[in-house]
């Protein structure tokens, strides 16, 4: 691909992005209340889709030839930090560098 | 109204901020290391920012109705994942480590904020719905097609668990 056809490319995507995101506020105008169904919703979703993505992230480990063990490995620990320190910094941290040095060094 | 609404929003983003700059800096090395030069992933980031979309979601529906606070939210998030992105393919020059499992940053992220989820919620039920519907998509499809499976199970069983919750309310 040129330059430009790359700007254009990406220019693309940011409009689709764009696109998704304006949706709702069209769909919906200020004032009008939203229906009942969306609004409850609303609620459950993000829930849900947080549940989602964390199989999504691990979507392609689980069929890998270690079946997800470094990454069973390194979500214990990530557990287990989160409950006794309650700090997302160090649990997100410390998981990732345990991960990454599993996955260097024992499951390669 | 506007500064309130900066300091309310900067704590929710911080655990965002890490994910966003192991995962941005990933990014970062991952464009360097095809070939790309540092203000590819920058303005690409920049422009596009629709990697976390679903994070931003999930962050603008958790809160309180604030169109100022929302403007920030969303702002900030961005200001990390471009500030990543762009150390990611800066440091790509200079620094020779190996990165593999980096993106585990997102995988940890997804985690804590579950973990955060469920302890914030009394009722687990959209949680494990959410999990079992992507696991069952999963184990059925296999990780290329199972994700709008999974999104269309799950809004059919939170619609179906209304349904239910209501009928025994009219009960």
């Amino acid at each position: 691909m040129t330059t430009l056809q790359k700007i254009i490319t990406i220019l693309a995507v940011a409009a689709g992005t764009m696109i998704t995101r304006f949706l709702p506020f069209l769909l919906f105008p200020e004032g009008k209340a939203p229906p009942k169904y969306i609004s409850y919703l609303g609620t459950v979703l993000p829930c849900a889709v947080i549940g989602f993505l964390v199989v999504y992230s691990l979507k392609d480990a689980v069929f890998s030839p270690f079946h997800g063990l470094p990454e069973l490995i390194s979500i214990l620990v990530v557990f287990l930090l989160h409950k006794w320190r309650k700090n997302t910094l160090l649990s997100i941290g410390a998981g990732t560098v345990l991960y990454m040095y599993l996955v260097q060094n024992w499951f390669c | 109204m506007k500064t309130k609404a900066l300091k309310t929003a900067l704590p929710h983003t911080l655990p965002i901020c890490v994910g966003f700059l192991f995962l941005g800096m990933s990014y970062g090395f991952l464009m360097k290391s095809q070939g790309f030069p540092f203000f590819y992933p920058m303005f690409m980031s920049l422009f596009i920012f629709a990697g976390s979309m679903e994070l931003v979601t999930v962050s603008l529906l958790l809160s309180a109705f604030n169109p100022f606070y929302a403007f920030f939210l969303a702002l900030l998030n961005q200001a990390y994942w471009v500030t990543g992105a762009a150390l990611g393919a800066l440091l790509g020059y200079v620094i020779r480590f190996d990165t593999t499992g980096i993106e585990f940053g997102m995988t940890a992220l997804f985690v804590v904020m579950f973990l955060s989820q469920w302890e914030e919620h009394k009722d687990h039920r959209p949680a494990l719905t959410g999990l079992g519907c992507s696991l069952a998509s999963l184990a059925l499809l296999g990780p290329d097609a199972f994700i709008l499976p999974a999104m269309a199970l799950i809004i059919l069983f939170l619609s179906l668990t209304r349904l239910k919750s209501r009928r025994t309310e009219a009960v």
